[in-house]
């Protein structure tokens, strides 16, 4: 006389209670069945293990892996390849290029500044520790075109990376970040202007470029998005790119919280993403 | 769950975050046929199995450490057995490797069994399958879990199939 083992089928369901009495007789006195039960039990409870998040060293690692594995060239602050090919007089060229990315930084500076919906607010209470004011007289920073992104982790990265340790400080001119001269609209803005004559060229060719009417209503937008970690701060930082195939615009906002940041639609002015910053 | 669905802590941050947007924007038209929660974890469940399928049109950053370390992995280390819930990195690693083996059905049922403790209605309904596919699918992904995190450990398949 023999009885047949329970299938898997049974097992799963005598651990989750479901088993009916004739498979519950059977699994009290066999003893393989028994075994494989347990085995199913352990996976279960190994499952339900809470999730530890990683050691910081692994966090880095993976930062590390990621940019190594994107397309983006390191950050570093890259001189555009101006005139003779080659660029290799390093000093004269980046003085030429600093002065043109300092030159795209101002006009759209003004373009935002001119806007009425973008308020930088100056008071003292927004001081964060660490972070540099942004009660100056200068106004939010425009940063480079960031590239096609899809991952907020890296994206969070990126943004931090632009803005320095500290966030940039006054007066600073902003870091032309992670890409090469001909995927930075400001940084190619000016040399594209003074050659064809045509203003803002540069701006308005690139794919992920911001429409200047589109910044301050995508960021009062973000503000709402972003709530509280928004309340008080002022404007410190925006910059386009593509998130996940769609032109979008990147704010990070600097107040008595900290930083917050948001990804927004450039289209839409909807929330993309919130930065972790 | 949407970490142990999407294997690691960038997705699962991308998929909780799309799940509370999509949760934020679909609340007028929730309209109570199903329990709240039951609503909210099948919207965590599409945005989780979502980001696992926008990771596959990306590429993957680095090799999996977890494959890659030598004795280790989910078909290696012969004698290898399941650990205690306290070793947590390297259980961790084994438990997210073993999971991503799954198909993403059989990985979701598992989730919202053991980690979730939703009982089988509740899996179906979040599923939309009937709850005898629900009883399959997790008693499937368990025994396919149990070599893949023990070893060499015999599967139930592979067992006698009757006692004396």
């Amino acid at each position: 006389m023999t009885t047949p083992h329970l299938d898997e089928e049974a097992l799963s369901a005598a651990l989750d209670g479901a088993a009916g009495d004739a498979e519950q007789a059977h699994l009290s006195s066999c003893r393989d069945c028994q075994a494989t039960m347990a085995a199913l039990a352990a996976v279960a409870r190994a499952v339900a293990a809470p999730v530890t998040p990683p050691p910081r060293r692994e966090i880095d690692a993976a930062i590390e892996r990621a940019v190594a594995a994107s397309a983006l060239p390191p950050l570093t602050v890259t001189p555009p390849a101006v005139g003779s090919p080659g660029g290799r007089h390093g000093r004269a060229r980046w003085l030429v290029t600093a002065g043109a990315v300092a030159a795209a930084v101002v006009l759209v500076g003004a373009i935002v500044a001119g806007t009425r919906s973008v308020s930088v607010h100056r008071t003292s209470s927004a001081n964060a520790p660490g972070v540099a004011s942004p009660t100056t007289t200068s106004g939010p920073i425009a940063g480079a075109d960031l590239g096609d992104q899809s991952n907020s982790a890296a994206l969070s990265d990126l943004v931090l990376a632009a803005l320095g340790p500290h966030g940039p400080s006054e007066g600073t001119p902003p870091p032309a970040v992670n890409l090469p001269a001909a995927a930075s609209p400001a940084a190619t803005a000016p040399a594209a202007a003074s050659s064809s004559g045509v203003s803002g060229g540069g701006l308005s060719t690139a794919s992920s470029a911001v429409a200047p009417n589109a910044l301050p209503t995508c960021t009062a937008q973000a503000r709402g998005y972003l709530g509280s970690a928004a309340a008080g701060a002022a404007l410190r930082f925006s910059a386009p790119l593509r998130w996940r195939g769609q032109p979008a615009v990147a704010v990070v906002f600097s107040g008595p919280n900290g930083l917050a940041g948001a990804v927004m639609s450039s289209a839409t002015c909807s929330l993309l993403v919130v930065l972790a910053l | 769950m949407c970490r142990r669905l999407t294997g690691n802590d960038a997705d699962a941050a991308d998929a909780t975050q799309e799940t509370l947007l999509a949760i934020v924007r679909g609340l007028r038209g929730f309209d109570g046929r199903s329990r709240f929660s039951t609503w909210s974890y099948r919207i965590a469940v599409n945005a989780s199995l979502d980001e696992l399928r926008r990771r596959r049109r990306r590429p993957e950053p680095g090799v999996d450490p977890f494959l890659d370390a030598p004795g280790r992995g989910p078909m290696g280390s012969a004698g290898s057995s399941l650990r205690s819930p306290a070793d947590t990195s390297d259980l961790r690693l084994d438990i997210d490797a073993a999971l991503l083996r799954l198909p993403p059905d059989f990985r979701a049922a598992v989730v919202l069994r053991d980690l979730c403790a939703l009982d089988y209605a509740e899996i179906a309904s979040v599923l939309d399958i009937p709850v005898g596919t629900v009883r399959s699918r997790i008693a499937r992904g368990r025994s396919l879990l149990v070599p893949l995190l023990a070893g060499n450990r015999t599967r139930p398949a592979e067992r006698p199939s009757e006692q004396p």
